[in-house]
């Protein structure tokens, strides 16, 4: 970490990394290399720029099924409406009409939050998918969120299997945006799944969610694939 | 609605760029690429139009300070950070805006000013260039500036 102070007015790092793409004018171009030249503090904020050889990881591939119907037409919302029934010692879920006015397609309303979309994100062998079909063990899942700005909303997920409830993650408290990741990832073993999102203005009880969780929550089948 | 190989040909060019500037807000590589990618691989998904630069800082900009906002993301960035990624301010007197400080100024600004907060002395834009990167006047600038300098010093005055 350098300490040098600039001689006037920093060029500024947006500008530096353009004058090393060659995105400058020539003029522009011309006076900031003027001020390179004088200005040690910059000049070596230049050389940062210019000297890192770092790789840049490969973008991962994207598929994105433009013939499939939107994911929220395939995604069962119920507000006030899932159940997560429980057995023995263990829980099914089961999901009930919606009793209340319809959430806007593809989100839950939130107290403190508004909207809350919900989008799962699948890594499989270096492949992005976004609200995919099916599940293998080797997959990696994400969930992410999108809602205004200035928000809240506490997330927990549920992924149930048969009988079993299992919640890959800890409830957290995420700050809205625009397709924030929800902190952590998990795997989903042995087979066809759902996956059920649980959103509020508060964690979500957990038995109260295996028994028939009172909040939103988003649910998503998955099956097993056959590859 | 631009085919992928336009967004992959952006990322290749802009991405070190974008990963140094996420890394000066998040002050780890690791979470710098994840943001950088996550950005890209939206806007591949989504067919946006093609991109420039200024956007795409704008774009970081706003997920990393999701990250920073996150409870959760905050914590695991503490633990992570490195102080090599951020270099000292090289203007005088410029605020030294650390993750923890930026944190606690993120929980007290609204958008608009944590915008002009990370312009300013993360990525150390002038306030012309902040005025023209965000669409709006160099006056709006200045007060949204001293809102942001009058925040961490109510922070400074209530950690004395």
């Amino acid at each position: 970490m350098s300490g040098a102070a600039c001689i006037g007015e920093p060029v500024s790092w947006l500008r530096l990394e353009r004058l090393a793409l060659a995105e400058l004018d020539a003029a522009t171009a011309a006076t900031v290399r003027a001020h390179l030249d004088a200005c040690a503090a910059c000049a070596g904020a230049f050389a940062r720029i210019a000297e890192d050889a770092r790789p840049l990881p490969r973008l991962p591939a994207v598929t994105v099924d433009a013939t499939a119907p939107p994911w929220w037409a395939r995604w069962r919302v119920a507000i006030g409406g899932i159940a997560l029934a429980a057995g023995a010692a263990v829980a099914l879920v089961a999901l009930r009409p919606a009793t209340v006015a319809p959430p806007p397609p593809g989100g839950v309303r939130v107290k403190g939050a508004g909207v809350v979309v919900v989008r799962l994100v699948r890594e499989r062998a270096g492949v992005i998918a976004f609200d995919p079909d099916d599940v293998r063990e080797d997959d990696r899942w994400k969930v992410e969120l999108t809602c205004a700005p200035g928000g809240a909303a506490w997330v927990d997920v549920a992924v149930v299997q048969g009988r079993e409830v299992a919640f890959p993650l800890a409830p957290q408290e995420v700050a809205c945006g625009n397709a924030v990741a929800v902190p952590g990832a998990f795997r989903i073993t042995d087979g066809a799944a759902e996956v059920c999102v649980a959103l509020g203005p508060r964690a979500a009880d957990r038995e109260k969610l295996r028994g028939g969780a009172r909040g939103g929550v988003v649910c998503r089948r998955l099956t097993a694939s056959g590859t | 609605m631009a085919p992928a190989s336009e967004h992959e040909a952006a990322y290749q060019r802009f991405g070190p760029a974008l990963v140094r500037k996420a890394e000066r807000i998040l002050r780890n590589r690791e979470d710098a690429v994840d943001v950088v990618q996550a950005l890209f691989t939206e806007l591949i998904a989504r067919g946006a139009a093609p991109v420039d630069l200024p956007y795409l800082y704008r774009a970081v900009s706003n997920r990393a300070l999701n990250v920073v906002r996150d409870a959760r993301g905050r914590a695991r960035l503490l633990e992570r950070q490195q102080a090599t990624l951020a270099p000292a301010p090289r203007a005088s007197g410029a605020l030294v805006v650390g993750l923890d400080l930026l944190a606690r100024l993120c929980d007290r600004l609204d958008a608009d000013h944590r915008d002009v907060l990370v312009a300013r002395y993360v990525d150390e834009l002038t306030q012309d260039e902040i005025a023209a990167l965000y669409g709006v006047s160099r006056k709006t600038v200045g007060k949204r500036l001293a809102r942001v300098d009058a925040a961490a010093a109510a922070l400074a005055a209530e950690g004395a």
